[in-house]
């Protein structure tokens, strides 16, 4: 399959919505740069999972870790983590995919860019998804991985957090930390909201704490380097802080 | 991940911006081949302190790699130099900045009592000195990538656009800061001094680009930065400022100093425009 990158201003371009909705960009050479990738058939997956409802997002997520082990998981990073491939992959290759799924992204130019060329960095899905994908295949056996994405899916606001941040976008952390609140049960309460401490800020939720208390301590305390069990009294010892 | 900033620490750390060791030198070299489908990685280090390598050769304490590109990957090293690391290509690329530390933690609770190559501050002290399971003891410089940063000391652009909405527009490339005129005459062209009769776009350029700066590279919605205390700015643009800022000794960047940021990362840019423009006047006089 051929994927044709997108010349590296188009974000800039101002045809790029019209020529989206009108079917324009795909005939256009002024579209795109002389780069193109020669890849296996890839599939389209769903990539954009603001969903409220809790049996759709977690079916959408599990449909997506799929086919993107299955299709996209070998790919050099170059290219997967690149965000002028994505938007040239879901502009032109998945157009067809991208309006059927999202049909309001012809209507509104908001959601467009909501959803189609959203940057390629933590809050977007397909980021999300891969670095799921990848710390799963490299670090953990086939077994496990269902569990692991579960355990993603279940603590989603944790796992942003985690991939938020330098210190703890790290494989071996963030599948420790998420094993730990699992065998804890601690997802409901990772994700709620911190009500007593106003000095804490607004939004404050015990899990972002707890990996605050993480990132403060780093690198004097290297934490993502830590046995499971080591690194399970620290973070029920940081929860400690915050629990009255 | 990497840790590159200027920090104070609770207990004695071998690096090159503390100064707990008689001789700080940890020094990491990282050389790269293409193997098809990985990278090969040959690290070789240098490390001074008979301490710490002796911790390591007995086991008290490991030696790590750690790796960031679009995210962090630590991978313990064998205690010997000159090792060769296949990394595969799907776990790591390097196209983008992609930087490695090296750094060694203790593996049980250590004590100082022998460390003979504590600067002499510690000399009493040492016997009282206890590092924790996990601690750090040392940490490397940091060997970077920079291999996709094309013009790394060009900042500005311009460009000619007679369809802007305006007389003139900032805009920001990849790397770059673009000045966007409308019509070619703005850019002075006819004159001798025409660089220095662009100082006032750039001086409006820097400023925008440097309030951007503040905008995305502030931790926690602070107001303001301090230079030697953020982690690199993923942004090219961005750290081409930071990379100018640290060289020209600027180490607070807020909304009230951004103009005293300018006249320290920049060379004088409104008197030259100033006697510029006296030029340019006077010979029109004289004509």
């Amino acid at each position: 399959m051929k994927v044709r990158l997108l010349k590296e201003e188009y974000l800039k371009s101002d045809n790029l919505f019209d020529d989206f909705c009108n079917n324009l960009i795909e005939g256009d050479i002024d579209h795109f740069s002389e780069d193109e990738y020669i890849l296996p058939e890839l599939r389209p997956f769903p990539f954009y999972l603001a969903y409220k409802d809790a049996d759709q997002l977690e079916k959408s997520f599990m449909e997506a870790f799929k086919i993107i082990k299955e299709d996209y998981i070998k790919i050099d990073r170059e290219i997967t983590m690149s965000q002028q491939f994505w938007h040239s992959l879901l502009l032109v290759n998945f157009r067809d995919y991208v309006i059927e799924e999202h049909p309001a992204v012809t209507t509104n130019k908001n959601r467009f860019k909501n959803i189609v060329i959203k940057s390629f960095d933590w809050e977007n899905y397909i980021y999300k998804c891969l670095l799921a994908v990848e710390y799963a295949v490299d670090n953990l056996p086939e077994v496990e991985h269902d569990l692991f994405y579960s355990a993603v899916i279940n603590n989603l606001d944790l796992y942003n957090y985690l991939i938020k941040y330098t210190v703890t976008r790290n494989d071996k952390f963030i599948i420790n930390v998420l094993k730990i609140v699992e065998r804890n049960n601690l997802s409901t309460l990772m994700k709620s909201q911190i009500k007593d401490r106003p000095d804490l800020g607004k939004d404050e939720r015990y899990g972002r704490r707890v990996i605050f208390e993480f990132n403060k301590d780093y690198p004097v305390v290297l934490s993502p380097m830590m046995d499971i069990d080591d690194m399970e009294s620290l973070l029920l010892n940081h929860l400690s802080k915050y629990k009255s | 991940m990497i840790f590159d900033k200027e920090s104070t620490f609770p207990h004695p750390i071998l690096s090159k911006f503390t100064d707990d060791y008689e001789d700080k030198t940890f020094i990491l070299k990282v050389g790269v081949q293409d193997g098809g489908n990985h990278y090969a990685f040959k690290i070789e280090y240098k490390l001074d302190s008979k301490f710490i390598i002796n911790a390591l050769n007995k086991n008290q304490a490991n030696l790590y790699l750690l790796v960031q590109s679009k995210d962090s990957k630590f991978y313990k090293l064998e205690n010997k130099n000159d090792q060769i690391l296949p990394i595969s290509k799907n776990s790591i690329s390097l196209n983008k900045r992609t930087s490695f530390q090296l750094v060694i933690m203790t593996t049980e609770i250590l004590s100082f009592k022998s460390n003979k190559d504590l600067h002499k501050f510690y000399l009493k002290e040492r016997e009282n000195i206890y590092i924790d399971k996990f601690g750090v003891l040392a940490i490397s410089n940091v060997e970077k990538f920079n291999g996709d940063l094309k013009k790394p000391y060009e900042l500005f652009e311009k460009k000619v656009d007679s369809n802007i909405k305006s007389e003139i527009k900032i805009e920001f490339g990849s790397e770059t800061i673009i000045i966007v005129y409308r019509d070619i005459e703005y850019q002075y062209n006819k004159h001798r001094r025409k660089n220095s009769l662009n100082n006032h776009y750039v001086y409006i350029g820097l400023q925008r680009a440097l309030l951007r700066f503040l905008r995305s590279n502030n931790e926690k919605d602070q107001e303001e930065i301090y230079i030697n205390g953020i982690d690199e700015p993923a942004d090219k643009l961005d750290l081409k400022l930071l990379n100018l800022m640290k060289v020209k000794g600027v180490l607070l960047l807020n909304y009230e100093n951004v103009d005293e940021v300018i006249a320290k990362i920049s060379d004088k840019i409104i008197s030259k425009h100033y006697y510029a423009i006296e030029e340019t006047f006077n010979e029109s006089k004289i004509a």
